[in-house]
């Protein structure tokens, strides 16, 4: 009698899901149905989600016509488009290096490939800021001793925190954070080809670029869409390196403002968190909006 | 029967005896360097209350004071005790998860008249009662390094006259490979805070009316802007590696800072060049409060009754004021602790400079200001355009439009 209701086997998978089940409702599905109900309110003088009144698409409209919401947008899409690209221009001819010439499977390079995606981001920006500091970085000198081989007595002192220059150096170290990540993907798909197809390619003496562009890029395809997307992805939520380089300030004229930091801004210093919804749905959807754009460029290569 | 009541009353007692044996722990929220005056007094304090053990949690300014909103707003019980800077207070003050202090069963109203009053005005919410007691105040003061100014042929007498002068004197230190200030937004942060009229804020009138698109802006944004185009700024973040290490190796020459300032170099900045600056009064006569610190209770405080002792023991005891003014520089908020003797006392950091003095004229020259709860945002928008005045030659006229433009809209929020 008291085993009854699990004597029904239709039931029996959802008891085993139901541990999951209880959490993707508790802090997935919860937060984000709250996050948009928060979004479409306005809150009342005590703060409590009683006490909100509905606005319809205000938030979104106040987000959208705000001055720094447009700087972040675009200086987000700048970094996401240089961080992104060299990471697979570079990541995809590296993968195919390691491939052909450590036939075994190589840990130690794998290792370094792999180290800088394991760092804390703290750390990075931390060793990125003493190396580009103006005054006393190494990579300053460097330059400037340079410089002054081909122009004696003209100093060079590049500021890379200024306006100019602060979203390169983000862009830098997003770049430098994810090749290793990109590398490895790719090296796992390459692992997975057909090495007849390589080596037809060199007996129709084909070099080591025509067989990347005619044998890994065609069969890496698959994972080269789904590195894009995450590229893509992690791109546009941006927010560790940005905030730690620029101190938390967005740099110089806004410059190193991404999406993530303009959210947390609103959030956590201001403390509007109905703007903050608003302005993270607006991000969910230009996500929607651009990945179908990638996939639609890879297919058509 | 018998059994249960015995065994009650020996978790009664053994309930007493743990209440006894550990003490109260008692959580200060601050930040740097507001958080050296309880570390430099916990030691007497907890000797002093033996059933009190200090716990003080510090971040970082920006940080404190962003995450404390955040859990004051969310009632999480973060701390007894909370520090704030004066450019927050009335943020906190009318979020209305700040406990009043007024009356019963504290006892705040009682010792107003010993406060600095443009502090306590600050302090108020919109009931009238107050929410926060000050500890310290920052009257502004022109921190010089003697020797950079000797070098250059400059006097700081004459270089004080006005700020044309002080610009002027800049160009002659520029020629000693010597930068007049870390930033050229460091002569807007004094300029808008001198000249404000009874009834004004910095950024708001009492009434709340956006004041950034005033003469007093105009001319301290025009005032930034000559000294970046001259290039007599070294254009370094405050607060960051790069902008300590200058200061330290003697790049800069003049730093426009409130009293507290002297701490901040003694303590971390420039420990060993001590003996190196000198304060005088601001370029061109004018006097500012330039920072200052509150202490308040929360309203998710689990311990407010000592929470509140503490409070009093830190702003309202006027010997620990003074031996805070004597270790750490802090400027009195209390005015009792602003005696003759103390503030004629020679600071070892300012090369035996008698700089209370001065501090003290400035205190009493200084104009209230009317602080206001959107200060924080308004500071915030008025900093971001004048980066672009400075690093992307925006237009003055159009920089202070937008922000005003800015901060309105963001009041219309409700």
């Amino acid at each position: 009698m008291r085993y009854r209701i699990l004597a029904d086997k239709r039931l029996i998978p959802y008891l085993y899901l139901t541990p999951f089940i209880l959490l993707f409702l508790g802090f997935t599905l919860f937060p984000l149905l709250y996050s948009l109900w928060m979004a479409l309110h306005l809150p009342g003088e005590s703060g409590s989600w009683l006490d909100m009144t509905f606005s319809g698409l205000a938030n979104f409209r106040y987000v959208i016509e705000d001055d720094w919401f447009g700087v972040a947008l675009h200086n987000t899409l700048w970094i996401a488009l240089l961080a992104g690209l060299p990471q697979h221009l570079i990541a995809i001819p590296l993968a195919s290096f390691l491939y052909r010439h450590s036939r075994r499977k190589n840990l130690f390079s794998l290792f370094f490939c792999f180290l800088p995606y394991l760092t804390s981001s703290v750390v990075i920006a931390l060793v990125f800021n003493a190396l580009f500091s103006r005054d006393y970085g190494l990579i300053n000198q460097l330059l400037d001793t340079l410089w002054q081989l081909v122009h004696p007595g003209a100093p060079l002192q590049i500021d890379w925190y200024d306006a100019e220059h602060i979203r390169w150096l983000i862009a830098l170290v997003v770049c430098w954070k994810h090749t290793g990540w990109n590398t490895l993907l790719y090296l796992s798909a390459m692992r997975n080809l057909n090495k007849d197809l390589f080596e037809a390619a060199s007996l129709e003496g084909a070099g080591f670029w025509r067989q990347l562009v005619i044998v890994v890029i065609p069969g890496i395809k698959p994972v080269l869409l789904l590195a894009l997307g995450l590229t893509l992805v992690g791109n546009l939520q941006l927010f560790d390196e940005a905030y730690l380089l620029t101190a938390g300030t967005g740099g110089s004229g806004q410059s190193g403002l991404t999406l993530m930091m303009y959210i947390f801004n609103l959030a956590f210093v201001e403390g509007d968190y109905a703007l903050a919804s608003a302005a993270a749905w607006l991000i969910t959807v230009l996500l929607l909006l651009l990945l179908p754009i990638v996939k639609k460029v890879i297919r058509h290569e | 029967m018998h059994n249960i009541i015995s065994r009650i009353s020996l978790l009664l007692l053994l309930g007493l005896s743990l209440g006894q044996t550990f003490a109260t722990t008692l959580t200060i929220a601050s930040y740097p360097n507001f958080d050296t005056s309880v570390r430099e007094i916990i030691q007497e304090y907890e000797k002093a209350n033996p059933d009190i053990k200090i716990r003080l949690v510090s971040l970082s300014y920006f940080d404190h004071h962003n995450s404390l909103y955040t859990a004051l707003k969310t009632n999480t019980p973060i701390a007894d005790v909370v520090g704030i800077e004066q450019d927050y207070i009335s943020k906190f003050v009318y979020s209305g998860k700040l406990a009043p202090i007024s009356h019963a069963p504290y006892d705040a109203e009682k010792y107003i008249d010993q406060l600095t009053p443009f502090m306590v005005v600050n302090a108020r919410g919109e009931d009238g009662q107050l929410y926060a007691i000050p500890a310290d105040i920052g009257p502004g003061t022109l921190f010089y390094r003697p020797d950079l100014l000797a070098r250059a042929d400059v006097d700081i007498e004459a270089m004080t006259t006005s700020w044309d002068a002080f610009i002027e004197a800049g160009k002659q230190l520029k020629k000693q490979g010597v930068y007049l200030l870390a930033n050229a937004s460091d002569i807007k942060d004094v300029f808008i805070r001198t000249g404000i009229q009874s009834g004004e804020g910095i950024y708001f009138d009492q009434h709340g009316k956006v004041l950034v698109n005033s003469p007093r802006f105009v001319r301290a944004f025009e005032l930034a802007k000559q000294v970046r185009t001259a290039g007599l700024d070294g254009r370094l973040q405050i607060w960051s590696n790069d902008w300590a290490e200058s200061i330290r190796r003697g790049h800069i020459a003049t730093a426009m800072m409130g009293a507290w300032f002297t701490g901040h170099l003694a303590s971390w900045i420039a420990p060993e060049e001590a003996g190196a600056w000198r304060a005088h009064q601001l370029p061109g006569h004018v006097y500012a409060n330039w920072g200052g610190s509150y202490y308040a209770i929360p309203q998710s405080a689990a311990h407010k009754p000592e929470a509140w002792d503490f409070i009093r023991y830190m702003t309202l005891n006027p010997q620990v004021q003074r031996r805070l003014f004597t270790e750490l520089d802090t400027f009195p908020a209390l005015q009792s602790a602003q005696s003759d003797d103390l503030l004629s006392r020679p600071v070892p950091y300012l090369g035996n400079q008698p700089a209370g003095r001065l501090w003290q004229t400035a205190a009493r020259a200084m104009p209230a200001i009317v602080a206001n709860k959107h200060d924080a945002f308004a500071a915030d928008i008025v900093r971001k355009q004048l980066d672009l005045v400075l690093d992307s030659h925006k237009d003055i006229p159009r920089a202070l439009a937008d922000a005003e433009r800015q901060i309105t809209r963001k009041l219309q929020r409700p």
